[in-house]
């Protein structure tokens, strides 16, 4: 699924007196099949963009196209759902709003119309799936843990089986070792997909940007500032995202650690963690260095 | 939903209401429905207007704020037309047709009466847009002060008008947050008759009961770690005092209710 942004703004319609734009003039265009990280600072506007593109409001300006097709409602102003997008919310307390687990699990799909054996049968494979296990099905949601919540907001999405997930700081607030296993869970889901699941997902956490994405998207004050594949993102726009108060990733500041030391550029092809090692590894090998 | 929702609702902006002690937001605001109820003729209803557009002026809170606080009440104030023209009987008649007869006087006094009741929403709207809801009810407890010699219970009275105006916003953006989480798992709430729609807002009610005690919980818990007690001999954090702005207002609602007055033994 393509989705498209044309010339839109937002302004909340219950802000404050001065209603300013939430988001202004954002034109984006993502392609089935991509990784996209959304980075920003805080109340930039990154989770108004994300129900925005899922359909939960309608721009005030401007256009939402769904494979090329104006999203029909969106043009009255009036907000239209596109259910093969999965929206994961922010905040997890958010999205959960029914009284165990399991009905919170089956309430979309039944919208969808699915009939209840398959709901049922997909469940079980869901929580599995999020690493959790049927003793949750029934535990009220909002009891959880913030690491267990998430999980059941992922797995209350991933249950519509959407096309394109979006997650809105999925791994906020989480340990490392909580926040490795839902970017692992999240990745398995993308390839299952060959090549047809598209991820959107905001994050503040560079070296998630780095590691996994196609193209990051910079929001700066409600405008689309950047647009572009990481590697070239940090490695030419790190002065602006300083600017910005947005960090780098650890790969690029171990690339530019050496360039200040040794005055050498270690040329690399992306900037997953991996990719990086083995260059600067070989790099220091050419050096003589015993590594 | 929550934008219909006006009881609570406080708009920050620095005006000269904002500024104000609640008290004597009260006190004039006590003064000002007096000097409405006591309207009768066209005058008093066109100073009683230009006051109202003034004062909604003044306090730099746009109109739609106000706007909405009338919606809730069009269905009965288009009744109350009605039932004036439809019922009531006067002398000059306009229209007749069978049993139904159309006086000049029902249709100028329905129309006067659903003035007043906009003119009075919209000015007690101007308190509640202007003063945070705890203020209110701190002053209100205040003023309510000699009430308690005759045994009326102030403090828990004012403490529920506490609760109730901080809450209602609250579960009004709960209700909003489930509708927009349900909608995102499609539920449809807008292409549907009116009756679907109501029914379709009955399963959120028990998600909204249940989140809200959830929420209650974590309120009362952050209550205690904060080591409230019983609230005997509790010190406020903020303390009101009166300054001359305040003497000045309640001065001029005084004299307003003077004019109106007045108007009313001229007019009449
Ligand atoms: N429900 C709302 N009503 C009014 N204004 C809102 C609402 N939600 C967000 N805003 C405003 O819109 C702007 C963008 O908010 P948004 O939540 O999209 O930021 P964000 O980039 O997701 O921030 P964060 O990183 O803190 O999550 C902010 O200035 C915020 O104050
Ligand atoms: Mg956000």
């Amino acid at each position: 699924m393509d989705i498209k942004l044309e010339r839109a703004s937002y302004i909340y319609p219950n802000s404050s007196i001065n209603s300013y734009e939430s988001l202004r003039n954002i034109n984006i265009s993502i392609e089935a099949g991509k990784w996209i990280s959304v980075i920003g600072h805080t109340g930039s506007g990154k989770s108004t963009l994300m129900k925005l593109l899922k359909g939960l409001i309608a721009p005030t300006t401007g256009h939402l196209l769904i494979n090329g097709r104006v999203n029909e409602l969106s043009k009255k102003g009036k907000a239209q759902i596109i259910s093969d997008i999965g929206l994961v919310f922010q905040y997890p307390e958010h999205q959960l709003f029914e009284t165990t687990v399991l009905k919170d699990l089956v309430f979309g799909p039944k919208n969808q119309g699915i009939e209840m054996k398959e709901v049922n049968q997909r469940a079980k494979e869901m929580i599995k799936l999020v690493g959790l296990s049927e003793e949750y099905f029934q535990k009220a949601p909002l009891q959880l843990s913030g690491g267990e919540k998430r999980r059941v907001a992922i797995a209350t999405v991933l249950m519509m089986n959407p096309e394109v997930l979006i997650l809105d700081e999925p791994t906020a607030g989480l340990d490392p070792l909580g926040s490795k296993l839902i970017l692992q869970l999240i990745h398995d889901w993308y390839k299952a997909g060959g090549g047809h699941r598209t991820v959107i997902f905001v994050t503040h956490e560079m070296n998630e940007v780095a590691e996994y994405s196609d193209e990051v998207l910079v929001m700066n004050n409600g405008e689309i500032a950047f647009l572009d594949s990481p590697l070239s993102l940090f490695l030419n726009h790190d002065y602006e995202l300083k600017e910005f108060g947005l960090d780098t990733p650890d790969t690029v500041k171990l690339l530019q650690l050496i360039e200040q030391r040794f005055g050498d550029y270690i040329k690399v092809e992306s900037l997953q963690e991996e990719v990086v090692l083995r260059e600067v590894i070989a790099y220091f090998k050419k050096q003589g260095a015993e590594v | 939903m929550i934008e219909n929702v006006l009881i609570g609702q406080f708009i920050d902006a620095s005006s000269i209401f904002h500024r104000l002690d609640p008290r004597s937001k009260l006190i004039s605001l006590f003064c000002i429905i007096i000097a409405f109820l006591l309207i009768d003729n066209i005058s008093g209803y066109i100073l009683a207007s230009l006051l109202v557009v003034g004062c909604i002026t003044l306090s730099q809170i746009p109109l739609r704020f106000f706007l909405k606080g009338l919606k809730p009440i069009l269905i009965i104030l288009a009744f109350t037309v009605f039932y004036h023209i439809l019922f009531t009987k006067g002398e000059n008649l306009l229209f007749q047709y069978s049993i139904l007869s159309i006086y000049k006087e029902s249709i100028i006094e329905g129309f006067s009466i659903v003035l007043r009741i906009f003119l009075l929403v919209l000015i007690t709207s101007l308190l509640t847009l202007t003063t945070k809801p705890l203020d209110l009810a701190h002053g209100f407890e205040i003023l309510c002060k000699p009430l308690k010699r005759l045994r009326f219970p102030v403090e828990q009275f004012s403490l529920m008008l506490a609760i109730t105006l901080r809450f209602i916003p609250t579960i009004v953006m709960e209700l909003d947050k489930i509708i927009e989480a349900q909608k995102a798992r499609g539920v449809n709430f807008e292409d549907k008759s009116f009756v679907k729609k109501v029914l379709s807002y009955i399963p959120i009610i028990i998600p909204l009961l249940f989140t809200s005690i959830q929420r209650a919980e974590n309120l009362a818990n952050a209550i205690d770690a904060r080591a409230y007690g019983d609230g005997s001999g509790r010190t406020r954090y903020k303390v009101l005092h009166f300054e001359n702005r305040d003497y000045q207002v309640i001065g001029i609602s005084l004299l307003v209710v003077g004019v109106f007055f007045l108007l009313r033994m001229v007019g009449g």
